[in-house]
């Protein structure tokens, strides 16, 4: 577990931190004990009552560690410190997912489990218990001090090589175990916070999130979606049920409490079998989870779960049937949270855990696919991206009114446009070098094309203009003053081409471009204006008034225009060819700058980019490379590439540090080079055998073609 | 484009549903003589124009998206509108108070002289139906709505819902001037859509 270390950044966050996670955890401890809030009764709260509750709270919480310890735990690992264990948790064949016992085994012992069992003790109260300073607790946050978090060595260990592979996150199976203890948490937070009713006043974040960003340039319909229409049953009713439970407990003697606390223990042991069981009977009624072999041997998942536990997406299964897994994260991110820090990644065997959190949502990546954390943590900003697309941010007020609200509801029918960004990071890496993909096109045509859709944008009178072939752009119009961000591009682009129904019909849509402006949407007009090349032409315009009228007629008249200048043809019959669908073929690159057929190059493929453009080109997939396992591969070695040379520069204690400008790898698989300048970026693959003088010459070579032909390469 | 049709009068005509009632299968049946058994979800609102040279009836037609988030810009597609088909599933009786919430909201919101029917879609799967015909012909009689059970994959009184309308429609207006683009100058404040009506 890689934690951010630095407390200053995280204390002006640990409060709301705290009230949201503590609401969080209160959901699940519900989820876990059942009917607890049920038997609710409420009584006055006496002080000396709740002196003694929370007695009990800290009592009870040691008598669950130390049970778990001596049943459950037979010992703290460092990191392989048992080579037996490593050897169940990694190498075994069998289990070289550790997906695959995350409910069954019983190996635990994995040191997040251990800091999960410290949450059984009352030392990570924190902010709340400081707030109500009863002596009791006093020692408690005293020992909360102590305790750091593991170090990150596990995250640095090298991908690949499953004996060195960190065997204290070998399975992530100890998490069952460490369930009771995070339930206790939830409880000792729920009675620990027993005050006057004004700790059940809405958190105080609400406004914070609530808060409108100040307006931009170009007008945007503010926050315009249903999501803040109508509110969801408020954040009265929920401090209201959380109120009256803990009455319930607080009008309770001592002995009873204790007594409670027990029983309480060993129902949350109970329930935690019966809940991975009730979560297999689940499955199969309604779709795959955690427990189905398929859905294990999946290479990457991402998650996404509203910071309350509920499910909101899955890339794979049902989400619905992965609700209970859904809450052991949130139960693994609210725990760390409520130490006022913030969970980053795990490292399992060959499968990379990462976290994000972003406005009400947990994202998580699951991924055996050898990326790096920060191409992880990219792609699930993304995802938070493309939900913002969709439902803007006015969602987060939903969450801010109600943290249980359920996000599905709202999403409907825009998975596919999920799913489909998910897929993209297997094959695009668009976002890594958050640049967008030019469609070769001679100069000429693509002049036609530009004045084209220039026209049609200022027809409509539209902020922004492009016209997509498939998942390439062929002329895009912006506003000097504005250009529109990559992301967002990358982001449009995908929701236009994931969404079959806008192939049926020329449509508007609400969309938003959460790098322009997260707060607001723009009215978008799509039209494919030649169905079998992808063809197609968006518009976005921030003023609907004339825009919904004049889009048909002007769409038309465009279309005319590009099939009488030639570029639809030229366009269809780019993307027509099944194989290349419009990219470069290295075959047919001049022999000087690497190019020819397989067998002839070392060449096997690489990324071109022009960062003042902010545009890269690559070639098509070709042999050796169109095997399935080569192409799996190959975006992930880009990005471990790419994080290695810009790692210096993404913040962190090395933050300021230069990129290295030369990165040349060599392994069985392939020979990389990677050459980073201001003018220009190069990630270019060769064969394994590939000599270093041979690679930089292929190299430059290339980079000069491409110069050289640069006005039929890029949009201008 | 729409020269050569200037005898014809052009109505746009709005359809509005709870998601999954069938709303993209009856315009596509309609206007395309398709039917597909897995029809993606409509995102934002889909146009298409159907001409019905017999009634001499163009008609532009806004399908909109079922879902709740775009609940807040339904007014900007049925402003104006000439008409206004309300679809619900027989199968499911929360689509058909859906339907009545959108008939209401029409009635109060919408242009005061707009043609409402409503239709019961998947009338195919009467077998588990949940609304029955009763139900909805006395509520569309208790409205003025047109009523029509249809069903899209079937092809059961698609043309018939478009077909009433199209006969309803005032002959005395000609071309619903807000189709093209053009300045409008009739039914003025109808038409000019509030800021959005969303913010």
């Amino acid at each position: 577990m890689q934690a951010s270390g630095s407390d200053k950044a995280a204390a002006p966050q640990a409060n709301r931190r705290a009230s949201s996670a503590k609401r969080g955890a209160g959901d699940f401890a519900a989820l876990l004990e059942g009917g607890r809030a049920q038997q609710a009764g409420t009584g006055p709260l006496k002080p000396a009552v709740i002196a003694e509750l929370r007695r009990a709270a800290s009592s009870g919480g040691r008598s669950t560690h130390s049970q778990d310890s001596d049943s459950d735990q037979p010992a703290l690992q460092r990191t392989g410190g048992d080579p037996a264990q490593s050897a169940a948790g990694v190498s075994a064949g069998q289990t070289s997912d550790p997906y695959v016992d995350l409910f069954t085994s019983g190996e635990p012992a994995s040191e997040f489990t251990r800091s999960m069992e410290q949450s059984g003790q009352p030392d990570s109260g924190q902010e709340e218990l400081k707030q109500s300073a009863a002596p009791v607790q006093a020692q408690h946050t005293e020992a909360a001090g102590s305790e750091t978090p593991s170090d990150g060595a596990g995250t640095g260990a090298p991908h690949g090589s499953p004996g060195a592979a960190p065997s204290r996150f070998a399975s992530l199976a100890g998490l069952a175990d460490a369930l009771p203890a995070v339930d206790k948490l939830a409880k000792e937070q729920l009675e620990s916070s027993v005050g006057p009713p004004s700790a059940y006043l809405p958190p105080s974040d609400v406004s914070d999130r609530a808060e409108a960003p100040s307006p931009e340039e170009i007008p945007v319909s503010s926050s315009a979606l249903s999501t803040d229409e109508t509110p969801e049953p408020s954040s009265k009713a929920e401090s209201l049920s959380e109120g009256v439970s803990v009455g319930e407990a607080a009008s309770m003697s001592d002995f009873e409490m204790v007594e409670k606390e027990q029983a309480q223990v060993e129902r949350s042991r109970q329930t935690t079998a019966a809940l991975s069981q009730a979560v297999n009977e689940a499955a199969s009624t309604s779709g795959q989870n955690e427990s189905d072999e398929a859905w294990r041997r999946e290479r990457k998942h991402m998650f996404v779960l509203s910071n309350a536990g509920k499910p909101v997406f899955a890339a794979h299964g049902d989400e619905n049937a992965l609700a209970g897994f859904m809450a052991i994260i949130q139960a693994m991110m609210s725990f760390v949270q409520d130490k006022g820090d913030q969970l980053q990644s795990i490292r399992a065997g060959l499968h990379l855990v990462v976290f994000v959190e972003k406005g009400p949502f947990y994202l998580v990546a699951v991924s055996a696919t050898g990326e790096p954390e920060a191409a992880l943590k990219l792609q699930l900003e993304l995802l938070y991206g493309q939900i913002l697309s969709i439902l803007t941010n006015g969602v987060e007020k939903r969450f801010a009114h109600n943290p249980r609200y359920d996000a599905r509801g709202l999403l409907g029918g825009t998975y596919t446009v999920l799913r489909s960004l998910k897929d993209s990071f297997e094959t695009d890496p668009a976002a890594m070098l958050s640049a967008y993909l030019p469609l070769p096109l001679a100069s000429t045509l693509r002049h036609a094309a530009l004045t084209t859709l220039q026209a049609a944008v200022k027809g409509v009178n539209a902020t922004w203009g492009l016209l997509l072939a498939g998942d390439m752009v062929v002329a895009l119009a912006q506003p000097r003053a504005s250009p529109m961000h990559p992301l967002d591009l990358l982001l449009l682009s995908n929701f236009v081409r994931s969404t079959d129904s806008f192939r049926q019909s020329e449509s508007f849509s609400p969309v938003c471009l959460p790098y322009f402006q997260p707060a607001g949407h723009m009215h978008a007009y799509i039209n494919y204006l030649h169905q079998e090349a992808g063809l197609c032409l968006v518009l976005l315009s921030s003023q609907p008034e004339q825009f919904y009228t004049v889009c048909p007629e002007i769409a038309q008249a465009a279309q005319e225009q590009l099939a009488s200048t030639g570029v639809t043809e030229a366009v269809a019959a780019a993307m027509h060819d099944d194989a290349h669908r419009g990219r470069l073929h290295i075959a047919d690159l001049p022999k000087a700058a690497g190019g020819g057929s397989v067998g002839t190059t070392p060449l096997l493929h690489f990324l071109y980019k022009v960062p003042s453009r902010g545009q890269f080109i690559m070639p098509a997939i070709c042999a050796p490379l169109d095997t399935q396992s080569a192409r799996q591969a190959l975006m992930p070695a880009y990005a471990r590439v790419h994080a290695a040379m810009f790692r210096a520069s993404e913040g962190g204690a090395s933050a300021g540090l230069a990129p290295q400008r030369v990165h040349y790898s060599q392994d069985s698989e392939r020979t990389m080079l990677a050459y980073v300048s201001p003018e220009y970026e190069v990630y270019a693959v060769y064969d394994a055998l590939t000599d270093k003088q041979t690679a930089v010459q292929l190299c430059h070579k290339l980079g000069s073609y491409i110069k050289s032909q640069q006005t039929d390469l890029f949009v201008p | 484009m729409m020269l050569d049709q200037g005898t014809l009068q052009q109505a746009k005509l709005v359809l509005l549903g709870d998601m999954g009632a069938g709303k993209s299968s009856l315009v596509l049946r309609f206007v395309k003589g398709q039917f597909f058994d897995y029809q993606e979800s409509t995102i934002g609102a889909a146009f298409l124009t159907k001409t019905m040279p017999e009634q001499n009836v163009k008609f532009e037609i806004w399908d909109t998206a079922g879902q709740e988030r775009y609940h807040s810009l339904a007014p900007m597609y049925y402003r104006g509108a000439a008409a206004a088909v309300v679809v619900y599933d027989i199968t499911n009786a929360e689509s058909f108070t859906k339907a009545k919430t959108w008939a209401k909201e029409l009635q109060r919101q919408g242009n005061p002289n707009m043609i409402m029917a409503l239709a019961g879609n998947k009338a195919d799967l009467a077998d588990t139906r949940a609304v029955t015909t009763e139900e909805a012909q006395a509520y569309a009689d208790e409205n003025g709505l047109f009523f029509w059970e249809t069903s899209a994959k079937a092809n059961l009184n698609v043309s018939e819902v478009f077909t009433d309308i199209a006969k309803k429609l005032p002959r005395a207006q000609a071309a619903q001037p807000q189709a093209t683009g053009g300045i409008t100058l009739t039914q003025e404040p109808p038409q000019r859509p509030k800021k959005a009506g969303c913010c």
